[in-house]
């Protein structure tokens, strides 16, 4: 396995040198090999630096990867450079993203349906943050644009992939349903 | 209906549209379509309606709301039992409502969760990518290698010269007015002339290059273009000097045509 270490090492420098994600595809053309290979030394190489005594970590993000610090470290780094501003996001913004998350891609049309509610402010603002990106246009009337989530999101908020976002449990759909109905229930 | 609140203590601002605001009220048990007074509903809305009156972007919206729960609510007192089609449409708008109802309420629902997950990701570092580009890519014996014998008054002079061979194109006008033209010339255009004219001659002069009808930023873009691919590694430009540097052309001569590919600038901003 001297191979699948030396290709450790090299994904290793090219996260520390990109600083930004890098992804699969860009490690199988710097390394020519194919994915399986590509995929091994990279999770062999996340596995490595969970275990090992570093104040790094590599992130995964949607086949994508990074190198960060580890979250416990985030004070100490605080005290040395000014902490960052923390992302604070209004109700709005933060509703506009989860239709975009769940629905996506999606129309403003999609968006202000289910909100009832104009939403181009919430819009360009997580586009500004950039959280959500446009992602084509569909084919229909007016070739509205869509949007989807980026890489910035997931890392925000946590989660390796979309297979992540929190889901609604079966009691919570009940609840909601039963309130619904019985507020509005035809005599 | 028990609620007896002020309904001029609700205020547009707080809510997210007419969804929001309903959404509300159901939750805080306020509307109930089957036993709720029609007069109250009206009131309650109309008292929204004109404690927000300079917000009539908003406005419509809730207004759109209002009228809906109104039909629903006429419909549920005074079905029309002739016309079916019309308490069709009222079950339709009802289970429509319901349905966005429980969707936007979902939506709430997860944008909370996600909420509570963005604290873990923002205690996280990383760095800003390393900057690679041509000008670190050649270190300083590259480039004298590259530029072997010139200097900015060198190329100063070569650039010079160039201008006195060519006499400037003058443009006149039937009355014999000179006209000036405003040329927008593209580096990355002035690049392509270049490649085209070496690929053709793959060792030549640099004023070969350049051609009576070209004006003055023609002749400049040609020139930065043709300093910017030797510099990219695509040609090699030789300044063909006796000691002084007085004279002597600039020659061109097509090193590495591969390098092109994928090779572009960018124009400097006016």
């Amino acid at each position: 396995m001297a191979d699948d270490r030396n290709n450790q090492l090299i994904i290793e420098a090219l996260l520390f040198s990109a600083g930004n994600e890098v992804s699969i595809r860009q490690i199988m053309s710097v390394l020519g090999c194919d994915v399986k290979t590509a995929r091994t030394a990279v999770n062999a190489l996340i596995q490595r630096y969970e275990r090992s005594d570093t104040a790094l970590r590599i992130l995964e993000l949607d086949g994508t990867f990074q190198m960060t610090t580890k979250e416990i470290y985030y004070d100490h780094i605080c005290r040395l450079l000014q902490e960052p501003k923390k992302l604070k996001l209004s109700t709005s913004i933060k509703e506009t993203l989860s239709v975009v998350a769940y629905r996506q891609p999606a129309t403003r049309n999609d968006i202000e349906y289910i909100r009832g509610v104009n939403c181009d402010y919430a819009i360009t603002k997580l586009l500004d943050l950039g959280l959500i990106r446009e992602a084509g246009r569909l084919d229909g009337p007016g070739h509205p644009a869509t949007y989807e989530t980026t890489e910035e999101f997931l890392r925000r908020f946590d989660m390796k992939s979309l297979d992540d976002l929190p889901s609604i449990t079966k009691e919570e759909e009940e609840e909601i349903t039963t309130m619904v109905e019985e507020s509005l229930r035809p005599s | 209906m028990t609620n007896q609140e002020n309904p001029q203590e609700i205020n547009i601002a707080d809510f997210d549209g007419p969804l929001d605001l309903l959404l509300h009220l159901i939750t805080e048990n306020r509307v109930d379509l089957v036993h709720l007074s029609l007069i109250q509903t009206i009131d309650k809305y109309l008292a929204v309606i004109r404690a927000n009156e300079n917000n009539l972007d908003k406005l419509s919206e809730f207004v759109v709301m209002a009228a809906t729960l109104l039909y629903l609510k006429t419909q549920l007192l005074l079905p029309d039992e002739e016309d079916a089609e019309d308490e069709e449409n009222a079950k339709e708008t009802l289970t429509e409502l319901k349905k966005r109802l429980i969707d936007y309420n979902k939506y709430k629902l997860v944008s909370q969760k996600l909420d509570s997950q963005l604290e873990g990701g923002q205690k996280r570092f990383y760095r800003a990518p390393l900057v690679l580009n041509r000008e670190v890519a050649h270190t300083e014996a590259e480039l004298e290698e590259l530029f072997y014998g010139m200097n900015a008054a060198a190329i100063g002079r070569i650039y010079k010269s160039v201008f006195e061979r060519h006499a400037f194109a003058i443009d006149e006008d039937k009355a014999g007015n000179h006209l000036v033209h405003r040329e927008k010339i593209s580096l990355n255009t002035a690049a392509e002339r270049v490649m085209d004219f070496v690929t053709a001659n793959p060792t030549c002069y640099f004023d070969e290059m350049i051609t009576e009808d070209m004006g003055n930023e023609a002749r400049i873009a040609e020139f930065l273009a043709t300093l910017e691919l030797a510099k990219a590694g695509v040609l090699t430009v030789y300044h063909e000097t006796d000691e002084d540097f007085e004279t002597g052309r600039l020659l061109v001569h097509l090193q590495n045509i591969d390098a092109y590919k994928g090779f572009t600038l960018k124009d400097p901003e006016k």
